[in-house]
């Protein structure tokens, strides 16, 4: 792990002495070369303080490790316990993943579910394959209890047939004879 | 044919100066090989009277040498076709029955998807190993439903089309219905029920067709559609007859819940070929016939097939995501994944029939690879749980980073054949609507999510179960199933072109079909 370790620090210190001139510099039109619309400003154009900004941060940080974790190695505890829900909040990462969790990672769930036990389930299978085929079979026991068996339901079941085709032959008849 | 002019002079030539070219016969050969090994085994089977050991380990090696034979007649037929002409080649013609033609020709998206078909079979043969009850029976099956497979992509008549295609569901019939997990029955039924109803639909529609236009020849009824044009009240039936049976096949949202309860049922070999070319039947449906025969109503159903597309890729990628069953999940994800090559289709560009014909392919391959890296555990632990995995990393170091390529490439990482076919699509939809792009784009966010979250769960993580102390890593037989997959996917993420000018020509051709009907020219 160390090797990798000191080909970055390497990085870190001289990539921008080394690409300066591309990025930032009197090559940055060669490099660039319209990718981004250049404004162009000019290096003394910054206030000096933009300038140091970054270095001063980086030296606090620095000083403020040394402190913490080798000087002083009670002090985090110390500061933790002062600054109390701060410190809380910062050691959550600003609650971001609860956030999510809450915005994005539980409705998916709630709306995966649902449209898997809902929608495909019960929506879906329920009104069509398993619907049809329940649909199907219920018909065919009720058509099944028609077939008793009994000689007189078939009979009665003829006659009532005969009368009421005897009934329509009839109706027909006279529809004629009256035009 | 019909002697109907043709608006496009490219538009329907059956006989042309390539198809002396291809060698008589050689098309069918191809196509019926398997067939011929499936009588084989069958005699053998019977001289031996009945089941035994000899004979299982025979079955299985007719099946493999019957596959890679056909592969290699492919390639052969490969040699011979010239992917410059969107015209169709090797063409074979002979008189049926009642006006039926059998009519062979391939043109380059019949080519691509036949050489998907052949690919995958001989690593579907492989990953047959664990069937241990009626191996023959199961071979002979196999063997048949390739043969079907291959004369759907062949058909240049619109019944005998219908034939191979209606065919093909006797055997994953019986495939699921008797090699399945424990509710294959249910699922058997299932799948078939809704396949027919689709089918039924097509097939009065194919009759009214050939009646109207006085042909069954596909290119034909193409030319009488381009030419003269099915009367558009009568097209919105016809279309909507043909969607029936190709939407389920896709499968399309609302009619894709056959899909995930056949694919756990079925054998892993089974769920290879469902998923890496009995869906493309759909999306080749809807390129060969839709678009060209009823461009009118294509073009009017449109706007339908768009919001049923991005509800398929939004929907089905949640559902994946809830899912406990690594099978099932892989299941969804392929619905999602369809989703996408129904909208390029439909987006009608360019750009979005290439990138359904490139998405299909790739999908063909990744989820078919998936399928397998399921099965692989499935054998040795016998569960498709993912809670009962985890760690696998530990022991099956090989095995993981299979699993973790195949499943980029499920989520569309470039590099991967899976990102091109999105981008493309996406691309095609973009230019004619981008809200419909916008939600297929979300989708693809969803699948890194459902992806990630089953290789975390299944590849990553402790290893606490103790059933998984002793798992092995892949075998040499495992090796030669995946190492072709891994290939095809990678070769064709990182040179697409290959497979997009092999395309090209047909693309534009159905593009032109499509576009100059509907957009009002004559």
């Amino acid at each position: 792990m160390l090797i990798p370790l000191f080909v970055l620090a390497v990085g870190a210190v001289l990539a921008g002495w080394v690409f300066y001139p591309y990025f930032i510099g009197y090559k940055m039109d060669g490099f660039w070369d319209g990718v981004i619309a250049n404004a162009k400003p000019e290096k003394h154009d910054f206030p000096l303080w933009v300038l140091w900004a970054p270095v001063i941060v980086t030296a606090i940080g620095f000083i403020g490790a040394v402190l913490i974790y080798l000087l002083r190695q009670d002090a985090g505890k110390a500061i933790a316990k002062a600054t109390g829900p701060l410190n809380a909040f910062l050691e959550k990462k600003w609650y971001f993943d609860e956030l999510y969790d809450y915005l994005f990672v539980k409705p998916a769930r709630a709306i995966g579910d649902f449209f898997w036990k809902v929608g495909d389930k019960k929506i879906i299978d329920g009104l069509g394959p398993d619907g049809v085929a329940s649909t199907a079979k219920a018909g065919a026991r009720l058509m099944r209890k028609t077939q008793t068996g009994f000689v007189y339901h078939y009979s009665f079941l003829m006659l009532i047939a005969a009368v009421g085709f005897g009934a329509y032959a009839l109706w027909i008849a006279t529809q004629g004879a009256a035009q | 044919m019909s002697a109907a002019p043709m608006t496009l002079s490219a538009a329907a030539p059956v006989l042309d100066a390539t198809s002396a070219v291809g060698g008589f016969g050689l098309l069918s050969a191809m196509t019926f090989l398997p067939l011929a090994a499936a009588l084989l085994i069958m005699a053998a089977r019977m001289m031996a009277r009945g089941e035994s050991k000899a004979i299982d380990g025979l079955a299985r090696v007719i099946a493999l040498i019957a596959t890679l034979a056909t592969l290699a007649l492919n390639l052969y037929a490969l040699t011979l076709f010239q992917p410059s002409l969107p015209s169709l080649q090797l063409v074979e013609d002979l008189p049926w029955v009642a006006g039926i033609r059998y009519s062979m020709g391939v043109d380059s998206l019949s080519m691509a998807l036949l050489l998907l078909t052949n690919f995958l079979m001989p690593i579907c043969i492989l990953a047959s190993h664990a069937i241990d009850k009626q191996v023959s029976a199961y071979m002979i099956l196999f063997l048949v439903l390739h043969t079907l497979m291959q004369g759907v992509f062949c058909a240049q008549d619109i019944v005998l089309f219908y034939a191979f295609f209606e065919g093909g569901l006797i055997p994953m019939f019986i495939l699921i219905g008797v090699w399945g997990g424990k509710n294959r029955v249910y699922a058997a039924f299932k799948f078939f029920l809704y396949t027919l109803l689709g089918s039924i639909l097509m097939l009065v529609a194919i009759v009214a067709m050939a009646l109207t236009a006085k042909t069954t020849s596909i290119a034909g009824l193409t030319a009488y559609a381009q030419s003269i044009g099915f009367d558009p009240q009568w097209q919105i039936w016809l279309w909507l007859a043909f969607f029936a049976s190709f939407a389920v096949k896709m499968p399309m949202w609302p009619v894709h819940t056959w899909l995930p309860d056949a694919h756990v049922e079925a054998p892993t070999a089974g769920s290879v070929i469902l998923a890496g070319v009995l869906l493309k039947l759909g999306g080749y449906g809807f390129l060969r016939f839709s678009l060209p025969m009823f461009p009118e109503a294509s073009a009017y159903f449109t706007p339908l097939v768009f919001v049923l597309s991005v509800i398929a890729i939004i929907y089905a990628s949640l559902v994946a995501f809830r899912q406990t069953d690594i099978k099932k999940l892989i299941a969804y994800s392929s619905v999602a994944h369809m989703g996408f090559v129904t909208m390029g289709i439909f987006a009608g560009g360019p750009e979005g029939v290439q990138g359904a014909i490139f998405q299909m392919l790739s999908h063909g391959v990744i989820s078919g690879a998936l399928f397998l890296c399921v099965g692989v555990i499935y054998d040795r632990m016998h569960t498709r749980e993912i809670a009962f995995y985890g760690g696998l990393v530990h022991r099956m170091p090989v095995y993981a980073a299979i699993f973790v390529l195949f499943t980029m490439g499920n989520v569309g990482l470039p590099l991967t054949s899976g990102f091109v076919g999105e981008i493309l699509t996406m691309t095609g939809v973009f230019k004619v609507n981008a809200w419909v792009a916008a939600g297929a784009a979300s989708g693809v966010i969803l699948s890194a999510v459902y992806a990630l979250t089953l290789t975390r769960k299944v590849i990553f993580g402790t290893l606490d179960n103790p059933k998984l102390h002793d798992i092995t890593d892949l075998n040499g037989r495992e090796w030669a199933m995946f190492v072709p997959l891994a290939l095809a996917m990678l070769i064709l993420g990182v040179a697409p072109m290959l497979a997009l000018n092999f395309t090209a020509p047909v693309a534009e051709l159905i593009v032109a079909q499509f576009g100059l009907i509907a957009a009002g020219a004559p």
